[in-house]
């Protein structure tokens, strides 16, 4: 915890706040991943046809 | 000022975020060039080698002459839009030729063209000395109800001598439009993306999973069953009044064998295919000793492997074997 609010007092501090979208978005990605991998729960559904 | 600034940092974000989208679909498709994804290399034979079909009844056909590398294996379909060898379009004198109708599991997906069930029945045939064409028709994401709609454009025109309906228990859903849309149709990013938001749900329970799924499938309320039983039907009918023998063949769901969570299911479409004087065949015996994961192409794609395949092609050669030497 003390690590994330030391990230964005320094973002803050190092003018750095646009990162924090891309953070979001890697980590909302890699948390995906990790809670899926290896999981055939899913029926065959198709993307497209 | 302060609004200026605000602006500034808005901007920055938006432009670090389509940077970071378009870095991600350039990753993912060095990544995925050659990948064992069910999302991304579904997604890829969709865009590579399907097409729509100028019959509705259809839905999509294969590409002819398209060629891709999926799930491990190298697919290329023929003149004709079949992932098969190329034939004359007569059949040759002495030859008997059966046509396998059915879907991804027909075609092979994840697996060599050798590896097809068809190629395998038709090895089985060639090592026991007989001349007989086994022609592969199977179209991933097809239904049973297109599977006869194809059969009754296209089909006919090869000229089989028996006809093997292949079955597999998401074949009663209803016929699949193509789904659109810019990202849909040209982002790997989107289709790995949707399909892991798809499995997330489904993991948390909101959404159905494999066997909540297929067994909906099969409720009244459903018409893709309906079109199905239909669909049989009407191919039955055809055949019978030619005298081409058909064999309506279910493939086993390969999540669980023991106990078999569809039994109800192979029910239903056994009186299916009874009631339209078909013969029936059921392949889980072939499996049913063996563990599922050892059965699939790869952890997370339940579609059959080399291994399950022999042993579905060889229940089937057995089968029709004796078929043929009693009729």
């Amino acid at each position: 915890m003390s690590l994330i609010k030391e990230f964005i007092q320094f973002a803050k501090t190092r003018k750095k706040i646009w990162l924090f979208p891309i953070i979001l978005l890697a980590l909302i990605l890699g948390g995906l991943v990790i809670l899926t991998e290896g999981s055939a729960i899913a029926p065959f559904i198709y993307t497209v046809f | 000022m302060k609004v200026k600034s605000l602006s500034f940092h808005l901007l920055a974000m938006l432009l670090v975020l389509a940077l970071a989208g378009a870095l991600l679909e350039i990753g993912m498709r060095i990544a995925f060039a050659r990948s064992m994804d069910f999302d991304i290399e579904m997604w890829k034979y969709a865009m590579l080698l399907k097409q729509p079909s100028s019959n509705p009844r259809i839905g999509h056909e294969h590409k002819p002459h398209s060629r891709a590398f999926l799930m491990g294996a190298d697919v290329q379909i023929n003149s004709i839009g079949l992932r098969d060898i190329e034939r004359p379009a007569a059949k040759p004198q002495g030859v008997k030729r059966i046509l396998m109708l059915g879907d991804s599991l027909t075609f092979g997906w994840g697996v060599e063209m050798a590896d097809t069930p068809s190629r395998l029945l038709a090895q089985l045939f060639s090592a026991h000395g007989s001349d007989v064409d086994v022609i592969n028709s199977g179209v991933g994401n097809y239904n049973t109800d297109m599977e006869v709609s194809y059969f009754f454009q296209e089909g006919v025109k090869l000229d089989p001598d028996l006809v093997v309906l292949n079955y597999y228990i998401n074949d009663a859903e209803t016929t699949p439009a193509q789904q659109t849309g810019f990202f849909r149709q040209n982002s790997y990013a989107f289709a790995f993306i949707s399909g892991r938001i798809g499995i997330l749900f489904r993991l948390l329970g909101s959404s159905p999973d494999w066997r909540e799924y297929y067994q909906a499938l099969y409720d009244d309320s459903n018409p893709g069953w309906a079109r199905a039983k239909a669909a049989i039907a009407r191919l039955a009918a055809y055949c019978r009044q030619r005298d081409i023998p058909l064999i309506v063949v279910n493939y086993p769901e390969l999540h669980e064998l023991t106990p078999y969570p569809f039994l109800d299911v192979t029910a239903k479409l056994r009186a299916a295919a009874f009631s339209s004087e078909a013969d029936f065949l059921d392949l889980l015996p072939a499996v049913s000793d063996l563990e599922p994961k050892s059965l699939w192409v790869s952890p997370m794609d339940a579609h059959p492997n080399p291994a399950s395949n022999r042993a579905f092609a060889k229940l089937l050669y057995d089968t029709i074997t004796l078929k043929f030497a009693t009729d």
